[in-house]
């Protein structure tokens, strides 16, 4: 069914390229893609695209994260962080990443740690919030046990009872942050920082919309070979849970 | 006999309520003592129990546990209603907790696991999480786990009221062996008359507003019990009368 769902896709965009749907040269034919790809790959370009995206995107993902989780945790557990950030989030939660583009240029130049930078803003706030509201959502019958077997300070709660039964909550966050990273990467790219975002709009340039193709479906396959892969930690690390 | 714990002129409150649910009780449970305290609910049986397990503080009196703090062992142990097993440790990791901090070798506290497993008929099960185990097995883990740590005394809040009847004679025959097999008192809280009556050397009775000691009866029955009988009928009317 899902394969006759892709053959349907494009054969309606065959046509709508065939049929001129939309004006003639700004969609390409879905037959030229593997040649696309087999141009792109043997000029040398959609390797080192791939590659200097997943530097960004290593980093931003990294510093968002590790951020979000560490500040979410932090305010989630104690109450006077909480009182005091929370006007904060509440100003800057709003303003989207790409925002921050303009900071990012201003600060680092048009570089990889620009590029990381936004990417890791959203990735902050999804983790912030997952971790947040996990933390909170701990059954606090647990934190009673804790104190009644010795183990109620706060750097053994939290290690016993809060991150364990926030896990869930906590690892659904990273999820969520590893696929985030990918849609604000590419539009962090735009702006001239090397990587498969840039290539596409280069190729949208010259009008080599195959191009923008190819590497359209160049984000699709390393966004879902990431996704994959923290779906396998995933799975492992809440192997406790009833499926 | 010498006590294992006494509370004095307790005074106890629902947290946020202005009137004490308890007033002026006081409590003694002797040295291997089986002692049962009967109420209705909400006379503050649970909240007695918390406060002399130490995980809620008194608004008057005291309660004061006796014997030297040996090393390796936890003076008092708790069994919950709910037997509140971690989710995301096996039963073994689960007995371990209490263990966790008591400053035992690896082997000790393996041995000790085995043992409370053993106790409790549960070895076959030491690596399964909580969900792939009965209601009855989850509490008796819980049982297993406040064994572990050699309690002097065993805090038990209504243990066996969440389980069907027939799981519920069953633990309640095990509770026996495995209390006859250690040197711990018990504390324990019910709301089923029958129950404590089967169960205890000694039957506390609370009653009123805010609630006192109605009654303190001996029961001398020799053991092992029969269930029912004509003189612990008699005895749990007078029980009965007192609540």
């Amino acid at each position: 069914m899902g394969a006759l769902g892709l053959l349907v896709f494009i054969a309606l965009w065959k046509s709508a390229e065939s049929f001129e749907w939309v004006r003639r040269g700004t969609i390409p034919d879905p037959f030229t893609i593997p040649t696309a790809f087999w141009d792109e790959l043997t000029s040398g370009r959609l390797v080192p695209a791939i590659g200097s995206s997943l530097v960004h995107y290593v980093w931003g993902l990294a510093f968002g994260s590790v951020l979000g989780f560490g500040v979410g945790l932090g305010v989630a557990t104690q109450p006077w962080l909480d009182a005091f950030h929370a006007w904060l989030a509440r100003i800057l939660r709003p303003i989207p990443p790409l925002a921050w583009v303009v900071f990012a240029i201003a600060w680092f130049k048009v570089s990889h740690a620009g590029a990381a930078f936004v990417i890791s803003i959203g990735v902050f706030w999804v983790n912030y919030f997952a971790t947040y509201s996990a933390v909170r959502n701990v059954d606090p019958r647990f934190y009673e046990l804790a104190q009644a077997f010795g183990q109620g300070g706060y750097l053994k709660r939290t290690l016993s009872v809060t991150l364990p039964g926030a896990s869930p909550g906590i690892l659904a966050g990273l999820h969520t942050g590893v696929g985030q990273a990918w849609m604000t990467l590419i539009a962090a790219e735009l702006l001239g920082v090397p990587g498969m975002g840039q290539e596409m709009n280069a190729a949208a340039g010259v009008g080599a919309y195959d191009a923008v193709v190819v590497y359209m479906l160049a984000i699709s396959l390393v966004y879902t070979i990431s996704d994959w892969l923290f779906g396998m930690v995933e799975t492992r690390a809440l192997r406790w849970r009833p499926s | 006999m010498a006590s294992v714990l006494t509370a004095k002129d307790l005074r106890l409150r629902f947290p946020g309520a202005a009137a004490p649910v308890i007033e002026g009780l006081d409590l003694a449970v002797e040295r291997g003592e089986f002692l049962a305290v009967v109420g209705g609910s909400g006379v503050g049986k649970s909240t007695l129990l918390r406060a002399v397990a130490g995980l809620i503080s008194v608004d008057g009196g005291a309660v004061e546990v006796f014997g030297e703090e040996k090393p390796g062992r936890r003076r008092r142990a708790i069994v919950f209603q709910d037997g509140r097993l971690m989710p995301w440790r096996t039963l073994a990791a689960n007995i371990n907790y209490g263990l966790e901090g008591l400053n035992l070798s690896e082997g000790e506290r393996r041995a000790r696991i085995d043992e409370a497993l053993a106790l409790t008929g549960l070895s076959e099960f030491a690596d399964r999480y909580p969900h792939q185990l009965s209601g009855g097995q989850v509490q008796r883990g819980g049982i297993a786990r406040a064994l572990s740590v050699q309690p002097d005394i065993l805090l038990m809040d209504e243990p066996f009221s969440a389980v069907d009847a027939i799981t519920r004679t069953s633990l309640q025959d095990e509770l026996i062996r495995i209390w006859g097999a250690s040197e711990a008192a018990v504390l324990f809280v019910t709301h089923d008359i029958s129950e404590a009556v089967f169960l205890a050397d000694r039957v506390i009775v609370l009653s009123g507003s805010p609630a006192k000691v109605a009654l303190d009866q001996k029961i001398d029955f020799a053991r092992p019990r029969e269930r029912g009988g004509d003189a612990a009928e008699a005895l749990a009317a007078r029980i009965k009368e007192a609540l």
